[in-house]
């Protein structure tokens, strides 16, 4: 097994210029116009060693998609991601192959990600087997122990697990081959709020312990702030803010952040009135601001021209004309 | 004579292969309040707002439940098909399977109007435009004539509410009805549960989100295993929890504000299955507080206007 590479310092972990991301949806009428539907629309990020990032939105925003772009199972259209500074898209299908040992998912559904013929032990022996690695009984049962599971487990089968401990086994899987960047996809939303604080408490443990980079795909912010140090806020496609979470939630910059961030229901606070309508069709988003549409502080510039993402005090990046103050 | 508008009382429900999916269920609700019932999944919380449409799984249903005094539990087929709709309508969680996929919304709400009242077919129509136009649906007259895939999520799930409310129901039952939404969008169908309740009809909104219960709800009851182990006005139920599994359960909630803790209080454990549930206190095995006493099932014992099951609280 060849050391891993360390890169020099000044080199982040991953980095995403300008990503890009578009689908085909097929033609309304026969001969009518081919529609796209734009799902990440120029997103640029950075993640060093060790850091978590919350990628928070409503349904459609296009978080799941930027996810899928970090982890390279999509090409963006436009943009690239870098990974310990090698370029994604440029690859060979041998490094591409030694790339996927060392980024690996978690996804929200943990009843269909495991073959249910297949033992807990030959589950997680897979992603040794699949990338050549030695892995020993052993391994995997304190692969197990690691992520609160019994080692006892090893002759079960997954159906034999709890939707909590398939969620564990789930994060035994991605952490077999030592990754040094998680990407999960909402990994507590199916849960119950109590099994979802041990998996909470699980996933902040493992960052600290074993240094590793996260990002977190979630719609929901009382999690994202006990998960993440920093978040970024999708609104159709584009980021609108982007900050350290605790700060972020505390005083939201982008009139968006602040309503998702009333619109949580929490005990003492009264219902505050509601964003109106819907998101927009991502088909046709409007014009200027994407957000003016909905936004209770728009004016006449912000359906002219879009703002774009621009540093703001400490470590904040915000996209409005009139950010909150 | 009991006058609350729901009163259920040790409500039980087993099946035939001896699971007891119910294991004493009581609760109360009364006109023009909102009542939270919550629980994790598998405590029997929807099973609970079935019954009261007698829509549960085959079994046997025992213990009381009562509709302004009236026994559902001896209720037969016609007696149902009038109380359904009329007297209680239930608003499910994902409306894309509530609504059949090739009827235009505007019929479906219809139809159930003509079902339960003399009206003509226009009368009926119009009344559907008032109900969406009520609902918050923009450009109701064309949302009328949608199918149900066309309309989003939000939309869809107010014109369930509108076929809910369609005849005027004394009782409704919203079943996780924001689960499926987006948080901006379940603000604004928070908004028009919390005008139902202030209508003078109940509303038993059954959810999983304490944070939901704390902004709509003027009382709680917290199911557990199919049981009722909590249950009072909700502000109270909240701020000072009783029960060890509410008072669990609560700080497992992540905070919002405040200091971030660096670990979240957790229960251990599962809860049990159905058919292996404890003949004592369901919540034992998991329970800090545990004793001896708890080998007995401890009965749901009222407190001036609070009810707990818990032996802490004789």
């Amino acid at each position: 097994m060849p050391p891993p590479v360390t890169p020099p310092p000044t080199i982040p972990l991953l980095q995403a210029h300008s990503l890009s991301k578009s689908f085909a949806l097929g033609r309304r009428r026969v001969w009518g116009e081919k529609r796209f539907l734009t799902a990440v629309d120029d997103v640029s990020l950075s993640l060093g060693a060790g850091d978590s990032l919350a990628l928070v939105g409503e349904s459609g925003c296009g978080k799941s998609t930027l996810g899928r772009l970090l982890m390279g199972f999509d090409a963006p259209d436009r943009g690239r991601v870098m990974f310990e500074g090698q370029d994604l898209a440029r690859l060979r299908a041998g490094e591409k192959r030694r790339l996927r040992a060392r980024v690996q998912m978690v996804f929200q559904d943990s009843g269909s990600s495991f073959n249910p013929r297949r033992s807990i032990g030959a589950t997680l022996a897979e992603p040794y087997r699949i990338h050549g690695r030695a892995w020993s009984r052993a391994a995997i049962e304190a692969l197990l122990e690691q992520v609160g599971l019994s080692a006892s487990l090893y002759e079960r089968h997954p159906v034999a697990l709890s939707g909590g401990q398939r969620q564990r086994l789930n994060i035994a899987r991605a952490l077999a081959l030592s990754p040094r960047l998680v990407v999960a996809d909402e990994p507590v939303s199916a849960l119950d709020v109590s099994v979802q604080a041990q998996i909470v408490n699980l996933l902040r443990r493992l960052q600290s312990e074993l240094g590793l980079a996260s990002v977190f795909i979630s719609h929901d912010l009382a999690v994202v702030r006990q998960i993440a140090d920093r978040m970024a806020v999708m609104y159709l496609g584009s980021l609108v803010e982007e900050g350290e979470t605790l700060a972020t939630l505390a005083r939201p910059l982008h009139p968006y952040t602040r309503a998702l961030v009333e619109a949580v229901p929490r005990p003492g606070r009264a219902l505050v009135a509601p964003l109106e309508g819907d998101v927009p069709d991502a088909v046709s988003p409007p014009g200027g601001c994407r957000f003016h549409t909905r936004c209770p502080v728009a004016r006449p510039l912000c359906a002219q021209e879009r703002p774009k993402l621009e540093t703001m005090g400490q470590e904040r990046k915000v996209a409005c004309h009139f950010p909150l103050v | 004579m009991d006058d609350a508008l729901l009163s259920i009382d040790a409500l039980r429900l087993a099946l035939p292969s001896g699971a007891r999916l119910l294991d004493g269920v009581s609760l109360r609700l009364e006109r023009g309040r909102i009542l939270g019932v919550v629980g994790e999944s598998g405590s029997g919380k929807s099973l609970t707002g079935l019954s009261v449409l007698g829509l549960q799984p085959r079994g046997r249903l025992e213990g009381k439940l009562a509709f302004e005094g009236q026994d559902l539990l001896g209720f037969g087929p016609g007696d149902w098909r009038r109380f359904r709709g009329r007297r209680a309508a239930i608003i499910f969680q994902d409306p894309m399977t509530a609504f059949l996929p090739v009827r235009r919304i505007g019929a479906q709400i219809a139809e159930q109007i003509r079902l339960h009242s003399l009206c003509s077919r226009r009368e009926a129509e119009t009344r559907v435009i008032a109900l969406l136009s009520r609902m918050g649906v923009p450009a109701p007259r064309e949302a009328a004539r949608r199918f149900p895939h066309e309309l989003s999520g939000g939309l869809r799930q107010r014109a369930m509410i509108a076929m809910a409310l369609s005849c005027d129901p004394d009782l409704v039952i919203a079943d996780e009805p924001t689960t499926a939404l987006d948080v901006t969008v379940q603000a604004q169908i928070l908004m028009l549960l919390r005008e139902i309740g202030a209508r003078r009809a109940g509303v038993m909104l059954i959810t999983h989100d304490m944070g939901v219960v704390a902004q709509i709800c003027t009382d709680i009851a917290v199911l557990y295993a199919g049981v009722v182990v909590e249950s009072g006005p909700a502000e109270a139920v909240l701020r000072t929890p009783w029960h060890p599994y509410t008072r669990a359960l609560l700080r497992a909630i992540p905070p919002m504000d405040g200091a971030r803790p660096d670990r979240l209080p957790t229960i251990e454990g599962t809860p049990p299955a159905p058919e292996a549930r404890p003949p004592g206190c369901v919540f034992a095995p998991r329970c800090p507080e545990r004793r001896a006493a708890c080998a007995f099932r401890p009965a749901l014992r009222r407190h001036e206007d609070r009810s707990v099951a818990c032996v802490l609280y004789p």
